[in-house]
């Protein structure tokens, strides 16, 4: 027997069949153009959000460096660097850190100016220079604000400062140049020249100077950790510091992988749509290839050749599909990325761009045309030529008949819904999942509700703070003069300016009468739970419990007094619950008392209702004792306010105590109607002010709620209205199938006496059944998918601005489409399948 | 000698009330090299037959046997290289493969076998079948009588034991069914092949060494 399987035929067989079916088979190529544009997004969107999560991790870490050494000789370095396991490396001379008491938890090193490092600890200046002069100075813009150092180029900077032996310096320079530097907390520096180090500190670059941070990029950045021990091992340096980068630490690649994992999770959809989109065109023609295949089988072509046959159509489609599927695919990813990851000054759909995402899109869509393919060609090759010749001619109609043996147009269109039943099934399928899934997500859309997220994000429409005072990690720094009684006035003027709220802060050091010291001891010597005390509980805040060993030890303790009018004084009376006492607003409006707020913890922690306290020499009446939410005030206090007892007061009081202080914080509501344009009017107001002020926006709120609400829908969005348009094109496919390949019924009823009127009647009337059918199946199902069970998703959500709100609009949307389409697609097909003379179409069906 | 043997062969198709047995115990020896008729009326089983002697369809009972191939048991791809190698098809709508030339069609059981044509062999068929002129047209682009010359040429030019023809002639008129028939018999007579053919026309049968009739299933003579 010739048992050899040429498998060069199957290859001819292919291109023959692109050239005899170019229509059938342009339309596959489409399907996988799409099906790999929808993969090459869903992987490109989750890639970028993934690698936007590591460089998160990045800037928290402060440098692009894998490994930073620390505390090392230039010796040492130079070493380090030369180790083969590392690929290049940075290096930076550090005299001292920042000490300012103004400085904050932050920590900034004064050292040597190094473009390349600036560059890793992205510390470059943005607006002016790195420094070239021995008096010049280049600084990052939190660093200005809290220092109170005005945003002008030449402007003088008073630095104080602390050397690697502890000893203090102040030294003074000349503004250069400065930078936002958002992000970068840890590793931020103050740029000096190499002859200012010089001459602030001679010899601080000496062989025994330990004062090199070197940052090291390696050839392959895995297990950092030991990596970075092992190169110091190699080289000889024991016990030297080191950092690694966080981007590259396992635990949190795995998180940001698991932080992505949701917008992977279209693909699972894309693989189903795309696999129901190839797999209906595929079957379009599945009565014409059937036969086809059942002659060449009948020939002796092999299951194996079949298959090869089959299998390289769906590769060749799949193949004409890659490159314009790749361009849409990158054309989503350019548009809707940008849109999810945000705050980024570079378009992230460009910066995180990649070929994995390409390829692995690529793979994908080829899987699943193939799968597509799958099972016809495993139909076909199991089956002899005449099972196949039979399973293609199985149809059979049922019987029945009108009453008296009539056949009416309707009648005859019903009879039309018995046929085709898998491909009709499809259809509805397809439909119900893409309606249910669009109804889902507009749903879960609306349910969030801006009102409830802006009520709680932002008690006041804009926040303004002092440069000192914008980051938590700031202290306030009340010398500065950011926010001056001239900007409030300003900003009272303004006509969409309703109310203009100011708070302004002042520590004081006061002394407590031995009862309030024993009052607040006692207190906080109370028991929190079963195994501890309250001030136990505070042991993980040693500034805090340093405050409160002093006040029981001296008695001294830290007042700061709060300035308050407006929506703070509001924000105070509805968050803070009284513990003694109560508000009385002409008491408090007479400038003579003051409420006292303490822990937010039941009981006294403060003098109570009635006492006295002298404040700045003058004495004031507590008018109650409150628990102190303070979560209304912007940046720190100092240190040694970490244990404090506020004091609130009107503002005219605190002036009165503190003339010429500037406000710590605004508080500006607006007429909404006019956002767009007091927005326009503060942005150019900001310009205009040399010193460092925090605004945030009631429109950064806006736009931080649409980019989240956006963010939990989008990805499913672009599959399920990808898949609405794939289920489309299967209804489509269907009506078209169903009214093309009856040419030859056409041309027996028309022979027969009915009127192309008739005809047309009976085509609209199948598609008006058609159309029906799948709105009898999807509205119900939608209605009680949306009505039952969106609600649990919505609550599995669990987000506390979202409320369930029930809508169907894209249902109600999709039904006009589908029947506009059951209708046009048939009267369409009419036009084609009708034409020619009756003879020539009837002898054709004959065949 | 006898080339297809077929002992008690069963076929129903569907089930329960609508069950039809379409071949009902069927014997049958082929004389190799003679020609066989097989007549009889429509539904009569015929095609059935011809199917299980070409291993296009498989019984429910029974055994055929072709030139000593047992075919029961045989897997689809052995009975796909079986096919291609024992037995030529000729069938009444052509069944030719319209993406593929006169030529490409004559020589694709060849080609799915990966065997080298004879050249010689294939100059003499399409000489003899009048297709010299058309080998590189599409089938669309011949005649009825065209085709089916296309399709006995492809019939007969792997050498198969047997020729297998369901009414050859039954999409042609009565002129070109003629010709086609008589570059048939004359072919399988230059080749010395044998021919089973179905049939509805007697005159055809007549020129028949034997004639087969089945009714219901059975053969009655």
């Amino acid at each position: 027997m010739l048992a050899n399987n040429n498998l060069k035929v199957c290859r001819t067989l292919v291109f023959r069949d692109f050239r005899f079916h170019p229509v059938k088979n342009v339309v596959l190529a489409l399907a996988a153009m799409l099906v790999t544009a929808l993969y090459s997004f869903v992987f490109l969107l989750g890639g970028s959000v993934e690698d936007a999560f590591l460089l998160n991790y990045q800037y928290s870490y402060g440098s692009t460096s894998h490994i930073l050494y620390t505390g090392l000789t230039a010796h040492q370095a130079d070493a380090i660097a030369e180790n083969a396991n590392v690929k290049s490396s940075v290096r930076l001379s550090t005299l001292g850190r920042l000490s300012d008491p103004m400085m904050g938890q932050r920590s900034v090193k004064l050292a040597v100016t190094d473009r390349d490092y600036a560059e890793s600890v992205l510390s470059v200046p943005t607006t002016g220079k790195l420094p070239e002069q021995p008096d010049e100075i280049a600084l990052d813009e939190f660093t200005m604000d809290s220092l109170g150092v005005s945003h002008e180029l030449g402007a003088p900077v008073s630095l104080q400062w602390t050397g690697p032996d502890g000893s203090a310096h102040t030294s003074d320079f000349t503004l250069c140049g400065w930078w936002a530097s958002p992000t970068n907390f840890t590793e931020a520096c103050a740029w000096i020249t190499a002859d200012a180090a010089q001459a602030l500190s001679p010899g601080y670059d000496g062989e025994n100077a330990a004062n090199v941070t070197l940052g090291v990029n390696l050839h392959q950045p895995k297990d950092l950790e030991e990596q970075a021990a092992a190169i110091l091992e190699e080289q000889g340096i024991p016990g030297a510091g080191f950092t690694t980068n966080l981007a590259y630490n396992d635990a949190r690649m795995e998180a940001a992988q698991r932080q992505a994992a949701p917008y992977y999770a279209p693909i699972l959809l894309v693989a189903l749509c795309g696999y129901l989109m190839v797999y209906s065109i595929v079957r379009a023609s599945a009565r014409r290839d059937t036969l086809y295949f059942a002659g060449l089988k009948s020939l002796g072509m092999t299951p194996r050749q079949l298959r090869r046959v089959m299998l390289e159509q769906g590769f060749l489609v799949s193949c004409l599909g890659f490159l314009p599927g790749w361009g849409i695919g990158f054309l989503l990813h350019f548009f809707i990325t940008s849109r999810i990851i945000s705050g980024m000054e570079e378009n992230p759909a460009l910066y995180f761009l990649s070929w994995q995402p390409f390829a692995l899109a690529a793979l994908c869509a080829l899987a699943t045309v193939l799968l597509a393919y799958l099972l016809p060609t495993v139909k076909l090759s199991r089956m002899t030529p005449a099972q196949t010749v039979r399973q293609v001619s199985a149809w059979k109609p049922r019987h029945g008949r009108g009453p008296q043996g009539h056949t009416t147009l309707p009648r005859l269109a019903l009879r039309v819904m018995g046929r085709s039943r898998g491909r009709t099934a499809l259809s509805a399928v397809s439909l119900l999942l893409a309606v249910t899934l669009l109804s889902s997500l507009w749903i879960q859309y609306i349910s969030l509700k801006e009102d409830l997220y802006l009520s709680v994000m932002s008690p006041w429409d804009y926040s303004l703070s002092d440069g000192s005072a914008y980051l938590s990690i700031q202290r306030y720094n009340e010398k500065n003069r950011g926010i001056t009684e001239k900007m409030v006035d300003d900003l009272k003027s303004r006509p969409e300016v309703t109310a203009v709220s100011a708070l302004k802060s002042h520590e004081l050091t006061l002394t407590a009468s031995e009862e309030l010291r024993k009052r607040i001891v006692d207190y906080y010597n109370q028991p929190y739970d079963e195994t501890m005390t309250l001030r136990e509980s505070q042991a993980g805040f040693p500034e805090w419990c340093a405050g409160l060993d002093k006040l029981e030890q001296t008695g001294q303790y830290t007042a700061l007094v709060i300035g308050l009018d407006g929506a703070y004084l509001d924000f105070v009376l509805e968050n803070c619950p009284f513990t003694s006492g109560s508000f009385d607003p002409e008491a408090f409006a007479s400038g003579n008392c003051v409420l006292a707020a303490g822990a937010y913890h039941e009981g006294v922690s403060t003098p109570a209702e009635g006492e006295t306290v002298a404040l700045s020499g003058e004495d004031f009446t507590v008018l109650g004792s409150v628990m102190h939410d303070d979560s209304y005030l912007s940046g720190a206090n100092s240190a040694e306010a970490a244990f404090h007892i506020a004091y609130l007061m009107p503002l005219e009081a605190f002036d009165r105590l503190f003339p010429g202080q500037c406000c710590r914080q605004l508080a500006v509501d607006i007429d909404h109607s006019k956002q767009a344009e007091f927005e326009s009017y503060l942005a150019e107001y900001r310009q205009g002010l040399n010193q460092g002020v925090g605004v945030t926006t009631r429109s950064e709120y806006q736009a931080n709620f649409a980019a989240a609400r956006l963010n939990m829908v989008l990805p499913k969005l672009v599959v399920g209205a990808v898949l609405m348009g794939i289920a489309l094109i299967n209804f489509v496919n269907m009506l078209v199938v169903k009214t093309v390949g009856r040419k030859g019924e056409f041309a027996v009823y028309e022979s027969l006496g009915m009127t192309r009127s008739q005809l047309r009647r009976l085509v609209v009337l199948e598609g008006c059944l058609h159309a029906g059918l799948m709105m009898a199946v999807i509205v119900p199902a939608a209605a009680l998918y949306g009505w039952f069970v969106v609600p649990g998703v919505v609550e599995a959500a669990s987000s506390w601005c979202a409320v369930f709100t029930f809508s169907l609009a894209p249902l109600w949307a999709a039904l006009p489409v589908i029947l506009a389409i059951a209708v046009l697609t048939p009267l369409c097909c009419l036009r084609f399948v009708t034409k020619g003379s009756l003879n020539d179409r009837l002898r054709t069906a004959a065949r | 000698m006898d080339i297809v043997t077929v002992q008690n062969l069963h076929k129903t198709f569907g089930k329960g009330e609508s069950a039809v047995h379409a071949l009902n115990g069927i014997d049958l020896a082929i004389e190799k090299g003679k020609f066989t008729a097989i007549i009889g009326a429509s539904g009569s089983g015929k095609t059935t037959l011809l199917n299980m002697i070409g291993g296009l369809d498989t019984p429910d009972q029974g055994e055929v046997i072709v030139d000593g191939v047992k075919l029961s048991g045989l897997k689809e791809k052995e009975l796909a290289v079986f096919r291609r190698g024992k037995v030529g098809f000729v069938y009444q709508s052509f069944n030719l493969a319209p993406t593929l030339t006169v030529r490409e069609n004559i020589l694709f059981p060849l080609s799915l076998a990966g065997t080298t044509p004879d050249a010689a062999f294939f100059d003499e068929i399409t000489g003899l079948l009048h297709l010299k002129e058309r080998l590189d047209a599409f089938p669309h682009e011949l005649s009825g009588g065209g085709q089916q010359r296309a399709a006995i040429a492809r019939a007969l030019m792997a050498k198969p034991a047997i020729i297998l023809a369901d009414e050859p002639t039954g999409n042609l008129d009565s002129k070109s069914g003629q010709n086609v028939l008589g570059l048939l018999k004359m072919s399988v007579e230059t080749y010395h092949q044998t021919l089973v053919m179905i049939t509805h026309n007697l005159e055809i049968a007549q020129m028949a060494d034997r004639v087969v009739r089945i009714e219901d299933g059975r053969i009655l003579a």
